[in-house]
């Protein structure tokens, strides 16, 4: 254990401590006293799954090119954050393994970690998706500060935001495919600890309220017989 | 003068804090300024202006909240670009959240997060009403209805004599010198209930509601102390106003001994009792609430009124009201209704939970200060008309109604708008 | 507010076109404004609401039910929409100089 272990794991219980606040804010619905004309379950479940879909929101099938970005982006960002809790949990993610593989060696290892050529290949997959991804990030970015409106819209935190996810995601890649080298893993430790001490103080709080927006426009629509799973017009 | 506005700024601050539940820090926290709603927002469609996007609407008020109730706000309130609630905040909160935005909720659905905005624009709405700044020509209607029992100050005496006079046509209509509207009936099923503009300027809907619930054999009775179904003073922010308002109407129904109200075609006010009334007065009603569309809509099913449906063979096309609609979940019913009265419909494109408001809504049509806006909006209802190539507009709300006249002449649609109740009347 | 010109005269009108001072209000006025909103030519029939809901108005501030305008001029309701085609109230009412009436109107 680095410094570096040390720090992203301040910043992870700091950050998670953060979420587990605001989320618990969230759980105690208010109470609402008019009689459901369909089912809130059933508008949650919708709101969840086919509302999403660029087939029923205006924000995807208008702006396909933004919507499948920004999909790409998120995926690249928690399979980011994946891969660096493995390598904050295994000393010897992802490398050939040579010795005894038994927890409490002083090393630790990763079930891949005896097949190397499939191993480099991973590698070299997990590298190229997220260069993709952080290059929709950039993409984002540019729309961000090139188009007018959006511009109007933006604060310093929805630049930051981009950026830090960004050149984590970037920080990311570089481990994937230079393993050996000393100072891409303490890179990439840094730029996580630098995240996600960030994270609580901006948007990037969407994390937890996204799930939150997402389960009180089901439970609206469902409450009010507006959505449902069953309804073929949809 | 200023220590007034500090003070009046305090408590609007103060009416956010104490009405920070899970709903609205939810709506407050999670925009992310994607900027992808604007082009599911009626206004920005057609003004093409960055402070129309939603996004914008909602950062008004988000923006305030970030700067008193997040630390980010509290200690850099440059970095979450936060908004001090000063003048300038409050200009820019009056003249998009009053005058641009019609609450139709259409941006709801469509926000790549789901934020509730209409719920963040009546918040924001809410606190301009804490600080005494909701447009003159809205709060009067407040005013009116709060004060005199309807919106348009109709007296008791001008009430019932016009109801006397709709019977008249009723009598003829339906050919029996017995019939009448019944007026403070005691011991009835169901107590109806209109929007003011009827009796006092257009009073045919009346006449024809009559004659559906004469042929139905309803059991029903109008009340002259309380009959408006209207709640301005939900749009206006004013809970206290809207509590009192839904009351009125509940306790009417128990003075008469009905088990149900029936909510007249007035997409806002049947939203107000049948979804938000319960929570202002917090309890469930003693009484049930129907529409007068699902009412009609069950008369046909049951057979209780045999509409000919060659009578009316013109086009005929349904505006979908966002409270009834979207907002209300009364869908289908508006529907079945048309089709069993008309021989030629046509949906118009998009339609139900998806349709674009009338340009009319969330107070537009009371608030003159914003006229220009709202006829540059309609011009979408207006197109989406014309593509219908309908002659007849059905449309279940008298605010929907007034605002379709208006861009029907603006626009030269040469249409014929009418309520639910009419073209049910009109194939009977 | 807003001014609005009519062959060469302006008036002050809300944002709806209801005069801001219905003080201001004359026959002439009444024409200009039927002539602007589509009405057209002032006949017999428009005139007896005009002056109806004008001397009403006058005397309690209100603008008159629309019963009472048909029962005093004895013009058949359905009959006041084709006179009027912006209506009684965004018709009639803004003609005889009335300021708008609250509610959906």
């Amino acid at each position: 254990m680095t410094i570096f272990h040390w720090l992203l794991i301040a910043a992870l219980v700091f950050c998670f401590v953060s979420c587990l606040r605001w989320f618990l804010k969230l759980i105690k619905q208010p109470k609402d006293y008019a009689d459901p004309k369909g089912s809130v379950a059933d508008g949650v479940t919708f709101s969840c799954t086919k509302a999403m879909l660029p087939t029923h929101k205006e924000s995807a099938y208008l702006h396909l090119p933004t919507y499948i970005a920004g999909i790409i982006y998120h995926i690249g960002t928690f399979t980011s954050i994946i891969l660096l809790l493995l390598q904050l949990i295994f000393t010897n993610f992802m490398l050939p393994y040579t010795g005894n593989c038994e927890m409490g060696d002083g090393t630790s290892c990763f079930i891949f970690s005896s097949n190397w050529t499939f191993v480099v290949y991973l590698r070299l997959f997990f590298a190229v998706a997220l260069a993709v991804s952080s290059l929709c990030g950039v993409a984002i970015l540019i729309k961000r500060f090139t188009n007018k409106e959006l511009k109007a819209l933006s604060n310093i935190d929805d630049y930051l935001s981009n950026i830090f996810v960004t050149l984590f995601q970037m920080f990311s890649a570089i481990v994937m495919v230079a393993p050996y080298s000393t100072w891409t893993q303490p890179a990439l430790f840094i730029m996580g600890t630098i995240l996600f001490i960030y994270m609580p103080l901006g948007k990037l709080r969407h994390v937890i309220y996204f799930l939150s927006a997402r389960y009180q426009l089901g439970a609206f629509y469902g409450k009010r017989g507006v959505w449902s799973m069953k309804n073929k017009k949809h | 003068m200023q220590e007034d506005l500090t003070e009046r700024k305090q408590k609007a601050l103060d009416f956010l804090n104490s009405h920070l539940n899970a709903k609205l820090i939810t709506a407050l926290n999670s925009c992310v300024h994607c900027g992808l709603c604007g082009t599911s927002c009626q206004y920005y469609i057609a003004l093409k202006e960055e402070k129309y996007m939603p996004a914008a609407k909602v950062d008004l008020v988000a923006g305030i909240y970030r700067r008193y109730h997040t630390f980010a706000g509290k200690v850099f309130p440059k970095l979450t670009g936060t908004h001090e609630l000063d003048d300038e905040t409050i200009d820019k909160m009056v003249d998009t959240l009053f005058g641009a935005c019609t609450m139709c909720g259409r941006c709801v659905a469509h926000c790549s997060v789901g934020v509730d905005i209409p719920f963040v624009v009546r918040t924001g709405r809410m606190m301009l009403q804490q600080m005494g700044l909701v447009p003159k020509s809205i709060q009067s209607t407040v005013d009116a209805a709060l004060n005199t029992g309807n919106n348009m100050a109709i007296s008791k005496q001008d009430f019932i004599d016009t109801i006397t006079w709709l019977n008249d046509d009723l009598q003829y209509e339906v050919n029996d010198d017995n019939a009448t509207i019944p007026l403070n009936q005691s011991g009835v099923k169901m107590l109806y209930t209109v929007n003011p503009r009827e009796p006092k300027f257009f009073p045919l809907s009346i006449s024809a509601i009559a004659k559906v619930f004469y042929l139905a054999k309803e059991s029903w009775t109008l009340s002259t102390d309380y009959y408006d179904i209207t709640n301005y003073a939900y749009f206006v922010g004013d809970e206290e106003g809207a509590r009192v308002i839904t009351e009125r109407l509940v306790n009417e129904a128990i003075k008469y001994g009905a088990d149900t109200i029936i909510l007249g075609e007035c997409g806002h006010g049947s939203r107000a009792m049948r979804w938000e009334g319960p929570n202002w007065m917090k309890e469930k009603y003693p009484v049930k609430t129907i529409t007068a569309v699902e009412l009609l809509a069950q008369y046909i099913r049951d057979g209780r009124i045999k509409p000919d449906k060659t009578k009316i063979t013109d086009l005929v096309t349904i505006h979908d009201p966002c409270n009834l609609v979207r907002n209300g979940g009364v869908i289908e019913e508006q529907r079945y209704i048309v089709n069993a009265c008309c021989s030629n419909f046509v949906e118009m494109n998009p339609n139900r939970e998806d349709n674009f408001c009338c340009g009319g809504g969330g107070g537009q049509l009371a608030m003159s200060e914003y006229n220009e806006r709202r006829m540059k909006i309609g011009k979408i209802k207006a197109d989406q008309i014309r593509a219908t190539g309908a002659k007849i507009v059905v449309t279940p709300c008298h605010n929907c109604v007034d605002q379709l006249n208006s861009i029907n002449l603006e626009y030269k649609l040469g249409v014929t708008i009418k309520t639910i109740a009419e073209i049910v009347a009109d194939a009977l | 507010m807003a001014i609005l010109e009519i062959e060469g005269k302006t008036f002050e009108v809300d944002g709806d076109g209801f005069l801001v001072n219905p003080k201001e209000w004359n026959e002439e006025v009444a024409q200009l404004f039927a002539k602007q909103d589509g009405t057209g030519e002032l006949t017999e029939k428009h005139w007896a609401v005009i002056k109806n809901i004008r001397s009403h108005w006058e005397k309690t501030d209100m603008a008159p039910m629309v019963r009472s305008i048909c029962q005093d001029t004895g013009i058949r309701l359905r009959e006041i929409y084709t006179l009027f085609p912006q209506g009684p109230a965004r018709g009639a009412c803004k003609i005889a100089g009335l300021p708008k009436p609250d509610g959906c109107v």
